[in-house]
């Protein structure tokens, strides 16, 4: 295991309310995978994100809960000792490229200061494996881009240089928080592609945030499904789809459309997401659910493994 | 390109405030008074000096006559005889002005050097002992009328304790056994220029008092507006983007907070040298500092309006070219600037 | 509504506004400060130890007097009791500011609206003037008027009342145009109501508060610039007591009797500090996007 979770929970403290964006999440993350979190928005997934990398910001704060890599509890560790994981063995892709580069700097500069800071390369050194890591996510011509401000390149080229950033310490955990939204759909395949390669050649672990079915049939080995803060269900991906157990994850799968299926079966999901500072009791999932029964809207159902790989939280499986 | 046009525009402005500037001097001289010729001779002039300034301002003719006279003197240098020097008031100006720039300029780089980096530390240790010190000294700063202060500085550090001189802008007597003469006016500037050290540090001791007062102002205020800069900034994503790579406290403190966090406190440093040169006119009385302030707190002693009004003309001319640097200067810092 | 049941309602707005101050201890000592001022200013005739103190007299035989029991804060060069002439001080400056920040709301709101409302040429044409203003250090311009007009209070406060409105003209005219377009407006002019019927039944309670929030602060600035008129000898003429003319004549004696210097400026920094914490801590209260530290990362 790379990456082992548990009893994870992140609350933000607001004057009037607490949002509860991660409650009880347990996760093990194998070496050496895609391993997909699929989620509708404001589920979490970022903030699952940044707690790895232990930056909740205020008044956001991880409340309890462990978070392993490999026998390191990066919770315990202090700033500075992070600090030596943090751009060195985990890196982070930002899920807006726009907003994620400094307005005032080059581009070419913000990724020189992690080639030099991090890796101590001399600037000839850097520039070289930068431009190395700027061809391999295919940004077009990298010498000139290198030299813009990022308010001169594309949401799609500033993603990539996101992208080759966080390539360049060669890192083993890569968490890539929707690493494809700002692109089209040819870039988007060549990007998940290399994405696989990492994973297959160079035997890095991948985190793929995404709401998207298909990225994540495409990419991923392994996925978890987060609901309002909770996993609710995880597995390998093949079976996830090809059975998927949880009413939401089969909302999920078959809101998206196929030519195998017929139309009738499409259900699409009612309702909206809950308020995470205001969470129902009983199965969060309950007033969408189809199939809710008198026990969930009483009481929260446990995320039960059904193996040792397949783990759903729901009162049907019990 | 867009920036040459800026700076043409800027430049456009700058002359658009001086007419301003000229046009109400012109109504406070020649319109508000019963009697502008009183004004410009001085309240014991003599009949023939009134003969005389009646003529010379074409106050017999219309006022619109009288206004392109005006200009024709402002453009022309001929601003007025000082009633209390008797010498023209632009050659005053001349004599008093550099001492004022070196003051003001002084207390300028000491209070915002100190206000931009305390801001900084107050900002990224939010809600810290530092942070709720630097809040509470620089309200209080804010509030402390300057000649106060300058007063109360003189009195303990320079009356009771002797730590520095108490007035003036150097020692004369050291001046003329190094044979120290000035030549911009500037005497930090020229003591250094000549390597006549002791001159320096004499003159740094005698400088530091009224910088000190001076610099409180734009202290204060810079400080609070870093600070404010630096809270908004580090909230951005660009900063957790940079922390989740671990780079180096330096890099992120300077490089991607502070660099962001520029650009409302360039705005400030500009307007805060305003209220410098308006502390300059009470503080130079303070410790008779031979500056402009000085000269026009004299001036408003012996009513002698033209020195009055060429130096607050000159004042303020100075206040809007320092801002059209600044505004220059936020225009070539900030990449992204919208014209 | 019926009146009774209006001034209920009202009283218990200005009750929740009270419980909200006094969270924040700053604003409230401010508030404190402001109001004992306020108290000052208002009974000073009355409450002050030596009422004949406050004009022209001499006490040949307590000249230069530091603190004593009978007199707190000293004598002065004619031997006036200091405590007396500091706090009727109070008076002349807190009218002073006071008139010099409504008249420069009054200007400033009533060009601002205009501008605002009218835009185009009209809204052009002022605010390139309030612009220019803004770009002249208004106490400079102020020591000018000031010097022409002759010394005395009132021209002081002419003076700065003048030179004191671009800012507020520039704010209502900003508030102006983000609530121009809105929809109750819109509804107002469809339904036929007057410009000015429009602008003063709807623009202005909107913005009562950011002009509040810079009046109460702007109330210190004045403060501060009436007295550094004083001390420069362009504003109140003796023997009416005001805390920087009475600096400046007793730095006229020399450093030795620090009491005729210290006690004056304390006052006007006690002054002008309880107005800028109260400013501050309106300003917390009715603006709330003001209260900065949100999410941000401990670096
Ligand atoms: N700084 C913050 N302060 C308060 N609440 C926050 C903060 N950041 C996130 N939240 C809340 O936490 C919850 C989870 O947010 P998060 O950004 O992790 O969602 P997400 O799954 O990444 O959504 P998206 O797909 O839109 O990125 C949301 O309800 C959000 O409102
Ligand atoms: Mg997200």
């Amino acid at each position: 295991m790379i990456l082992k979770i548990c009893d994870l929970r992140v609350y933000y403290f607001l004057r009037d309310k607490v949002v509860r964006a991660i409650d009880k999440i347990d996760l093990e993350v194998p070496e050496g995978v895609v391993f997909g979190i699929v989620g509708e928005s404001g589920s979490g997934k970022s903030t699952l994100a940044h707690a790895i990398i232990r930056l909740i910001p205020p008044p956001g704060r991880i409340v309890s809960g462990s978070i392993f890599f490999r026998d390191l509890d990066l919770v315990k560790l202090s700033e500075k000792e992070l600090n030596k994981i943090r751009g060195n063995r985990i890196t982070m892709i930002p899920q807006d490229p726009i907003s994620s580069f400094n307005p005032t700097v080059r581009i070419g500069d913000q990724l020189l200061d992690v080639a030099i800071h991090k890796l101590g390369l001399s600037r000839r050194e850097a520039a070289k494996i930068i431009i190395e890591k700027l061809k391999l996510v295919r940004m077009p011509s990298p010498e000139i881009n290198m030299r813009k401000y990022p308010h001169e390149l594309s949401g799609g080229m500033l993603q990539r240089a996101a992208i080759a950033m966080a390539l360049l310490p060669d890192p083993d955990l890569i968490i890539a928080d929707e690493p494809t939204t700002a692109l089209d759909v040819t870039i988007q395949a060549a990007i998940l592609k290399l994405i696989r390669d990492l994973v297959d050649d160079l035997k890095k672990t991948v985190i793929l945030i995404t709401h998207n079915m298909g990225i994540v049939a495409e990419t991923c080995d392994k996925i978890a499904v987060m609901y309002a803060g909770q996993i609710v269900e995880l597995g390998d991906v093949y079976d996830m789809l090809s059975e998927p157990l949880h009413p939401y994850t089969r909302a999920l799968i078959m809101a998206v459309p196929r030519a195998d299926r017929e139309i009738e079966r499409l259900e699409p999901l009612v309702g909206e997401p809950p308020s995470l500072s205001d969470i129902p009791r009983g199965c969060r999932f309950h007033p969408r659910c189809r199939l809710a029964k008198p026990i969930c809207k009483r009481e929260e159902p446990p995320l039960r493994y059904l193996d040792s790989k397949r783990a759903v939280r729901c009162w049907l499986y019990v | 390109m867009r920036l040459l046009f800026y700076i043409a525009r800027r430049i456009a402005w700058l002359f658009f405030v001086i007419f301003i500037v000229v046009t109400i001097t012109f109504i406070l001289s020649h319109v508000v008074p019963s009697n502008p010729a009183l004004i410009w001779a001085g309240p014991h002039a003599t009949k023939q000096e009134i003969e005389k300034a009646i003529k010379e301002l074409g106050l017999d003719k219309p006022l619109i006559v009288q206004y392109l006279i005006y200009w024709k003197n402002f453009l022309t240098g001929n601003w007025g005889v000082s009633i209390h020097t008797r010498r023209p008031v632009i050659e005053d100006i001349k004599t008093y002005l550099p001492a004022t720039m070196e003051l003001a300029f002084f207390a300028m780089f000491v209070g915002t050097t100190l206000g931009v980096l305390l801001g900084l530390i107050s900002g990224v240790k939010y809600n810290s002992v530092i942070d709720h010190v630097c809040r509470i000294v620089s309200l209080e700063f804010i509030a402390v009328p300057m000649f106060w202060l300058g007063i109360m500085l003189q009195l303990v550090l320079a009356y009771k304790l002797h730590l520095l001189p108490l007035t003036g802008r150097y020692d004369p007597e050291l001046a003329a056994a190094t044979g120290f003469h000035t030549i911009t006016g500037f005497v930090l500037l020229d003591s250094l220029l000549e390597g006549n050290i002791p001159m320096f540090i004499d003159a740094l001791k005698h400088i530091l008092l009224p910088g000190l007062t001076l610099a409180t102002g734009p202290f204060a205020i810079v400080l609070r507006v870093t600070r404010a800069s630096v809270l908004e900034v580090l909230g951005r994503d660009y900063v957790r983007h940079a922390l989740s790579y671990g780079l180096p406290r330096k890099v992120i403190m300077f490089k991607y907070v502070l660099r962001n966090a520029l650009s409302p406190i360039l705005t400030v440093i500009g307007l805060e040298f305003g209220y410098v040169l308006s502390g300059n006119f009470v503080v130079e009385e303070v410790f008779e500092w031979p500056g402009l302030g000085r000269y026009v707190f004299e001036s408003i002693l012996n009513s002698d309006y033209p020195a009055i009004l060429g130096s607050v003309t000159v004042i303020a001319i100075i206040y809007v070219i320092v801002n059209l640097i600044v505004d220059i200067v936020y225009a070539l810092v900030n990449p992204k600037v919208r014209y | 509504m019926s009146i009774s049941s209006r001034l209920i309602y009202w009283l218990r707005g200005a009750l929740n506004t009270l419980r909200l101050v006094r969270q924040s201890t700053l604003a409230f000592s401010g508030l404190c400060i402001v109001s004992a001022l306020a108290f000052i200013a208002i009974t000073a005739p009355y409450i002050v130890p030596y009422p004949e103190d406050i004009g022209a007299i001499v006490h040949p035989s307590l000249i230069n007097k530091p603190p004593s029991l009978a007199h707190p804060f000293g004598t002065d060069w004619f031997g006036r009791d200091l405590l007396t002439r500091c706090l009727y001080a109070a008076r002349v400056s807190l009218s002073a500011s006071l008139i010099v920040v409504l008249a420069g709301v009054c200007i400033g709101t009533i060009i601002g609206l205009i501008a605002g409302y009218f835009g185009g040429i009209v809204d052009e044409v002022l605010m390139r003037v309030t612009d220019a203003f803004l770009s002249i250090p208004s106490l400079i311009l102020a020591i000018a008027i000031a010097a022409v007009l002759g010394h005395g209070i009132t021209n002081a406060i002419i003076a700065l009342s003048v030179t004191w409105w671009p800012w507020y003209a520039r704010l209502v005219r900003g508030e102006v145009i983000n609530i121009r377009n809105e929809v109750y407006i819109l509804a107002a002019r469809a339904m036929g109501a007057s410009s000015w019927y429009i602008m003063f039944r709807h623009i202005l309670p909107n913005i009562a508060g950011p002009i509040l929030v810079n009046a109460s602060m702007d109330m210190g600035f004045a403060i501060l610039a009436i007295a550094s008129l004083g001390f420069i000898g362009l504003g109140a003429v003796p023997p009416t007591p005001e805390w920087g003319s009475m600096i400046s004549a007793a730095l006229q004696y020399g450093l030795d009797y620090w009491w005729e210097l210290v006690f004056p400026g304390l006052m006007i920094f006690i002054a002008v500090l309880g107005f800028n914490l109260l400013g501050d801590g309106l300003r917390d209260l009715l603006d709330p996007r003001f209260r900065t530290g949100r999410g941000v990362p401990r670096i």
